[in-house]
Parts: C-alpha cells; structure tokens; sequence
C-alpha cells in the first residue's frame, strides 16, 4: 500500500516475488497461471502480530517468573487445522507467541501459513528474534483463583525488580566472559569458564539489540515503568502488544520509539483493561505511532481485516491506514517490511484476493498466496468438502458392514483442537 | 417545526453537561417527529427507500414511502431529514448477560450464575444494573434491547427482556419473567485438560441427568395441577408458566443427539413454547424441529467450526440453513467477552449476510425475528405503525463496521444520549496531545 493507495490493474508473481504492478498486454509464458480478478479486491497478506495457533501441547512455561530460554519454535504444530482456517481468513504470516504467564516469557517464532509443510519450513527465513514479555495481572496470577498466591511477582512493584534483576545479571554475566575472553590462553587452562546460561544469553541479546521484545501490557503505570527499565539498560522496547492504555502514554511511547500491537475494541473482561478504548489503535496511529491489530485468538484471527475496519468506525482511520494494521505495519513491527506486508516489486508474493473490499464485513476471501504458491482457494476448498463426506460417507458404510457380519465394535471418540490465548492456564484470561 | 440543526444541537448539550458518570435517560416524548427521506429496514424482510415515519408519545403512528405519499412538513412538531441515512428498528441482543457483570475477572460483579441446581424461581431482572458503564457502548452501535438471562446450574432462572434507557430495572422492563432457561447435559464427554484436550468420549451419566431432569418437571406438572395450599414450592411455582404457555422454555443444546432427545422432551411434557439456544447441529434436523414448532437462538457465529473436519465456515453460514429450511432463527452474542462485545451484534448479522442471507434477512436476524421469540413483536421488533418508537439511524450500513455510525437513536419515542465515557476519554486525550 504505502502512499500508492488503490490501484485496478494486474499484477505478476515470478519465483514467489512481486515481479510487475501494472498492465500486462500479453502473457509472454504459456506456463504462466492466470488468475481473473477483475471485480476483485486484491491486498497484501495479513499478518498476525499476536497468534497462539499451531503451538504443540501450551503456550506457557509457568513455572517461573523469567523463562527466556524456552523456544515456542521448537513447538511449532504444522497440523493445527487453525493455520489452515486463519488462511481461509487471508492471514499469510503470525508470529506465535509464548503466553503471558511470566514477565520475560519464551522466545517466539514468526511462521508463514505455508500448509502441509514441516514446522522448519514455515518458520520465515532469518526472521529476527522475539520474545515475549508480560506485565499487569496475568505474571501477578492475580486472576488465577487463590492458589497462585505465592510465586514473586504478586504487585506490580514486584515486575519492575524481576525485571531489573534479568538485565543487571546478564550485564553482570557478559562482562564474567569478556574478562574471560581476555584472558591469555594459558591463563585460561588455569580458571574455570563461566557456567553458561541459556536463559541468560537469551536476555543478553535484548540488551544487545539482537532479540526485540514484544510485551503484553495494558495500565499506562507498568507501561510506564517498562521504558524507564529500558532506557536506563539503554536498549529499545520495540512493541507493546495488547496495549489497550496506549492512548494514555502515547506521548511516551513516541519518544522511546517503541510502537504497538492492539485490539480493536476489547475492554471489561479484566480490571486493568477497564479503561480501555475502541479509539485506542487510530489516536495511537495519529501519534506517528507503528500501529498493528492483532488477534491473540484463533476465531478472530480469521477475522483480522474486520477488526481493522473498527479503526475507521472508531477515530476516523482512513481505508489505507485500518488496512496498514494488519499488513504493513505489523510487519513493520517485525522488521520483515522489507520483503512482507505489502504490494511492491521485489516482496514476497503473499497476497490475498476478495470478494469485495477487504474492510467490509462482506468481503470473502477467495484465495490465499503465499511466496506465490496458492495455499488456500474456496473453489478447492468446496471441492475437498464434498470429497471429505464421500470418504466420510465410504468408512462408515464399511464399519456397518463390518459390524452387520460380525466383526468387534468400539465406541466413537470425537476429537478436538487445542485454541490458546496468551493468559492460557486455566483456560481463560488474556 | 424545528429543523435538524437544533436537535443536533440538543444532542452535543447531552454530551457537555454529561461529562462525568453515566447517560440520563432521555426525556419523555410527547410531541411528534418526522423522520424523513431515510432508507427504512423495517425488520420484517422489507424495506423502503426513502421512508417517512412519524412518532409520537413514544410509538410510531406512521410510516410511509415518501416518494409516493404527500408529506407536508408542517403537520409535524420536529422534522429530521435522513436522506442517504439508513434507519432501523433497535437491534436485540437475546441471551445476554449484560447488566448482570461488569468485570469478567471480579467475581463481585458477576450476578448471572446462583450456586444450586435448578433454580426456576431466580429472577434476572432484579440483578439488572441500569448503571452499568458497559451497557452505553452498546448502545452507540444500535443494540437497544436485551433479553437478561441467568447462566449455570441445569435450570438457571428466569430471564427479562429490558431496554437500555432507565433510571433503574423497574423503568428498563419491556416483559418480565418471560422464559426459564435451561441447560440440558452433554451426550459427549471431554476429557484431558487444557493444554492437552483429550477425546471425547459418551458421558457415562448422561443417561442419569437426563432422568433427573425429567423428575423435575414431573414434579413441576404435578404442581401445576395441583392446589399446594399450605405448601408453596418457590421453584416449582416458577415452572408453572411453562405448561400454560406463558413462559417460554429456552434450553441451552448443540448437538443433534440432545436436539433430539429436548424435541422428544417437548412432546412428552407437551410444553407449547420451546426455543433451542445454540444448537451448532440445529441444521440436521429441520424437519423435526419444524414439525414440532420449535425456534432457535444461533450459537455466536463468530466462532471457530467444533471439528477440524467440519466445513470451515459452517459457523458462519448456520443462519442461512436455518432460514432456507424455514426454521425460525434469531442470532446472539453469547461467547468469551460476550458483555462488552454485545456492539458487535449489527457486525455478527453482517457476516450472516456475507455467508447466505439477504440483508433484509439479516436486519429481521436480529429486530423482528429476536422480537418473535422473546414474545415481545407485538410491541417491538420492527418498524410498523402501532409500535414502540425503538429505532435508530446510521450515516451509513449499520451491519458493516467499515460504515456504520449511529447517529440517532430512539427508545420508546425517547432521543437517547450516544455518547459514552469510551468517546470522552478519546477526546480527553485527543486534546492533551493537541490532536484534531
């Protein structure tokens, strides 16, 4: 999108890239696939800042307060039959996010929805790493019910110093293998290395600008509190997602540079999210604020171009920037703006073609692309519908046979998917 | 005759004087208005295109096509032009629980789940909080209306239908007690636990509860018939409206092997009036469910598919089953954050529209046909001569969130306040940071 706005004209994907915007008089290359679009709506893949999809067996290491060295990519589940809903939905790209359970949660992995393939080769390639952070009441357990009343942090007192405690320890662990780095070599048959520490590493390389953080947040207070822990360890907080009190701070946030990944209309379900706005995403967009919509929810997730719509129903957005929250500027957020998150010569080919304007709540997609290979289509899909109740339809008739001349019976077990949301513990909370 | 002007005026004095703490209700209406010109979606499937509808004393005493009626403004005390605006009956949220939670994480403001088994005689209504800070911004969206219902336990309570313009639960009721709400058990058991769901296997006492249920209501019909002087049973005096057909029965069911065997419960108890609340497989049985006057309130269509295998817009595209098969449907937004996600309901009509019905159909998805089986379309519902003036105006589609903007809304002839402290905190901080 950028400044071009709206264009009706074609479009040529070569190798899984944007090769040409504009008329084509003739296809040159008789292999070449041509798609009608015209009446169509055709926009950049939609990118999900905040996903739980397609993570095997919890999205939380509860067990303490700082778990920066688990790796939410070494879970990833390319079966999970909501990455193949979320394209249905025009979602081409999310980043699965460790839960919200601990102020430094666990690293993160940015998966493009590339269905029937292997966890490795969804992962998109050298992706810069995340991870998450936390704030408020799911690291204090406050909604937990009463047993989660003993592990530190229970105050929002108690997440800065958890907080203060990582880094000044990374700091601290760096400098212990920079002496030990120094040292000659035959001094160093003479020490012990310093015992290494995943957790720690992982830590170390936010405070290097290696890692960037993604941190669940929502009262200004903590948000507040976060910058003043990141300046003073002097690196950036590159994204406060859920941020529902952005509007409160978004003078602050401006200055540290930190941008925002939010909901578009959600508030009341908790009490630190009891002040929130519709209004939030565009007032934070008017700032000059990266601004994404993100789900967090496998159901609305499907659903992202409409909740990117609310932002023009709530504070006046423009069409092209309410499309930006959920393209561009989440991949701005995510530093893959180079190649995703929009029509460009060069990008990758992650588009998605509508029925209709993808802001309207009309609008179906039709086809889901991505790096040019056509991973969703609602004609296949009818297709395979009907295809699934014949073979439905050839088992069951089979089992009766089975059962009418003899053979043993079992009784049925229906199955059921797993659906995370990032305060996944108990089963509810965000 | 005042112009639009003023009343526009009217309104940003509402929101100044208002600053702090919740909306007044509006003010009685007494004198007439014209709506002229707008689009009118009547709820009951039609509409006109540019519409004269008159109000006065709190009821709609005409409604017109204006472009093949004689107008004459003059015959009206307040005349507002709506050209290119659409306008609409209140939109109804039924089996709702707003005004009954403030704040889904404190259990202190939770009133919609009593501890207990079956608990006919709970009354919602008297739970209902007019004040509640939710509530305005639903309103905005259009949703003037909802049926107040009691959740948990295997007879929850009873449910009211209120609007959202009161000065306290007594002025906010539309219809009181009008229906019992049930929660039949689950043929299917899950097991495993969060993180790792298990199969679902049959429920080993599903066959139990479904026993337990029926010796309730033997009870229950045994009651109804008798004197029971000196001998008042609360609960069971409760259950009485179910046999003579004043209350309705809602009972909370998915599947078709429950859908069934509630179908088979009606007859045995020959209740007149059952409504099936969810029924994700109410599409299967049809016939059945026609056959045996049976309605249904659609489970939330926002929702994912329940089986991997199921068509992965089967949520979606309930309603248009339903409608095709000629079952009568209305639509909900019971769901995780379902209080203060109620503005979504116009949005939830509007993917209605996208996956199969008419627009038409859907306006009536959630007006008229809710008004139906709430039992309150005699007075609501829909845009018709006799009504109540329960209706609203949007600048532009009011099911699609990319155009709607409510602009004007009337409940029972009253001009209510749009604004809400979400809006004024907007503005509040637009103005810190000089933003215009």
């Amino acid at each position: 999108m950028k400044k071009q706005g709206t264009l009706e004209t074609d479009l040529l994907i070569r190798e899984g890239k944007i090769a040409h915007i504009g008329k084509i008089a003739d296809i040159v290359d008789v292999n070449t696939l041509v798609i009608d679009a015209k009446g169509k709506h055709v926009s950049p893949g939609i990118i999900d800042e905040h996903s739980h999809i397609a993570i095997e067996r919890g999205v939380n290491e509860g067990s303490s307060a700082v778990t920066a060295e688990v790796r939410i990519g070494d879970v990833v589940k390319p079966n999970d039959i909501n990455i193949y809903r979320q394209l249905s939905g025009g979602v081409t790209a999310s980043q699965l996010l460790h839960g919200s359970a601990n102020p430094i949660g666990g690293q993160a992995a940015l998966i493009k929805l590339r269905w029937g393939n292997s966890p490795e080769q969804m992962k998109v390639e050298n992706a810069p790493g995340f991870i998450k952070f936390a704030l408020g009441e799911n690291v204090k357990q406050s909604n937990w019910g009463s047993y989660n009343t003993i592990r530190f942090p229970q105050t929002r007192m108690g997440v800065e110093q958890v907080f203060y405690d990582a880094f000044i320890n990374a700091q601290e662990y760096e400098k212990k293998w920079s002496v030990y780095n120094a040292l000659a070599k035959k001094k160093k048959q003479e020490v012990s290395a310093p015992r290494r520490d995943l957790q720690t590493e992982a830590i170390l390389e936010i405070l290097n600008a290696q890692r960037f953080v993604t941190c669940h947040s929502y009262v200004q207070s903590e948000i507040n509190m976060l910058m003043h822990v990141a300046d003073s360890m002097k690196f950036r907080l590159n994204t406060f997602t859920h941020i529902l009190e952005g509007y409160k701070v978004a003078d602050k946030m401006k200055a540290h540079g930190a941008g925002g990944s939010t909901f578009s209309d959600w508030w009341a379900y908790k009490f630190e999210v009891n002040d929130a706005i519709p209004h939030n995403a565009s007032l934070l967009n008017q700032m000059g604020i990266v601004t994404a919509i993100n789900s967090d929810d496998a159901e609305m997730g499907r659903r992202l171009n409409q909740e990117a719509a609310k932002g023009i129903k709530y504070g006046g957005m423009t069409e092209e920037e309410a499309l930006k929250m959920v393209t561009l500027n989440p991949a701005i957020l995510l530093h893959v703006d180079e190649r995703m998150g929009s029509i460009k010569i060069g990008k990758d080919a992650d588009i998605v073609i509508w029925s209709d304007n993808p802001l309207s709540v009309y609008a179906k997609v039709e086809q889901t692309i991505i790096d040019g290979i056509v991973y969703y289509d609602w004609k296949r899909d009818l297709k395979m519908r009907k295809e699934i109740q014949q073979e439905r339809l050839r088992i069951i008739t089979k089992m009766i046979e089975e059962k009418n001349g003899g053979a043993e019976t079992q009784k049925a077990v229906k199955k059921k998917s797993t659906v995370h949301v990032c305060g996944t513990l108990s089963d509810d909370g965000n | 005759m005042k112009n639009v002007q003023y009343i526009l005026i009217i309104l940003l004095g509402f929101s100044f004087s208002n600053f702090q703490g919740q909306e007044a209700p509006g003010a009685k209406q007494g004198k007439s208005v014209l709506l002229l010109n707008g689009t009118a979606h009547l709820g009951t499937g039609e509409m006109i295109n540019r519409s004269a509808i008159v109000l006065e004393n709190g009821k709609i005493i005409n409604v017109m096509n204006a472009l093949t009626n004689t107008i004459n403004n003059s015959d009206y005390d307040t005349v507002i032009d709506i050209k290119d605006k659409h306008v609409y009956p209140g939109f109804i949220a039924v089996n709702s629980t707003l005004g009954l939670m403030e704040i889904g994480a404190i259990r202190a403001t939770e009133d919609f789940d009593e501890i207990g088994t079956y608990n006919p005689n709970v009354r919602s209504i008297i739970a209902y909080n007019t004040d509640s800070k939710i509530t305005p911004t639903i309103r905005t969206n259009g949703v003037l209306l909802a049926q107040v219902t009691p959740r948990g336990g295997v007879v929850s309570g009873s449910s009211s239908v209120v609007h959202f313009d009161a000065w306290n639960w007594e002025d906010a009721l539309v219809k009181e007690d009008i229906g019992i709400h049930l929660n039949w058990p689950r043929f299917m058991k899950s097991s495993g636990w969060w993180s790792t769901p298990g199969d679902s296997k049959k429920s080993k006492n599903y066959m139990e509860k479904t026993k337990d249920i029926n010796m309730f209501f033997d009870e229950s019909l045994a009651y109804s018939k008798a004197s029971n002087e000196g001998d008042r049973d609360l609960k069971l005096e409760a259950m009485k409206g179910l046999f003579s057909g004043d209350k309705t029965l809602f009972v909370n069911v998915s599947y078709v092997k429950e859908i069934n065997d509630v179908i088979n419960f009606k007859r045995k108890y020959n209740l007149k009036k059952v409504v099936i609340v969810g029924g994700y497989d109410s599409w299967m049985v049809t016939d059945r469910l026609k056959e045996n006057n049976i309605s249904v309130v659609v489970q939330h269509i926002h929702s994912l598919p329940n089986q991997p295998e199921d068509d992965i817009d089967l949520p979606y595209k309930l309603p248009k089953l339903l409608n095709d098969a000629g079952v009568p449907y209305c639509l909900q937004y019971f769901a995780r954050m379902e209080q203060m996600g109620t503005r979504n309901l116009p949005f939830v009509a509007g993917t209605a529209i996208a996956h199969g019905l008419t627009y038409e159909e859907g306006v009536a998805s959630i007006t008229l046909n809710a008004a139906k089986i709430l039992g309150i379309d005699n007075v609501l519902g829909s845009i018709e001569v006799g009504k109540k003036a329960t209706l609203f105006v949007s600048d532009g589609d009011a099911l699609d969130m990319k155009t709607s903007n409510v602009v004007i809304a009337f409940i029972d002839g009253r001009m209510i306040n749009l604004d809400n402290h979400q809006s004024r905190n907007y503005n509040k901080y637009k103005t810190k940071y000089g933003l215009e």
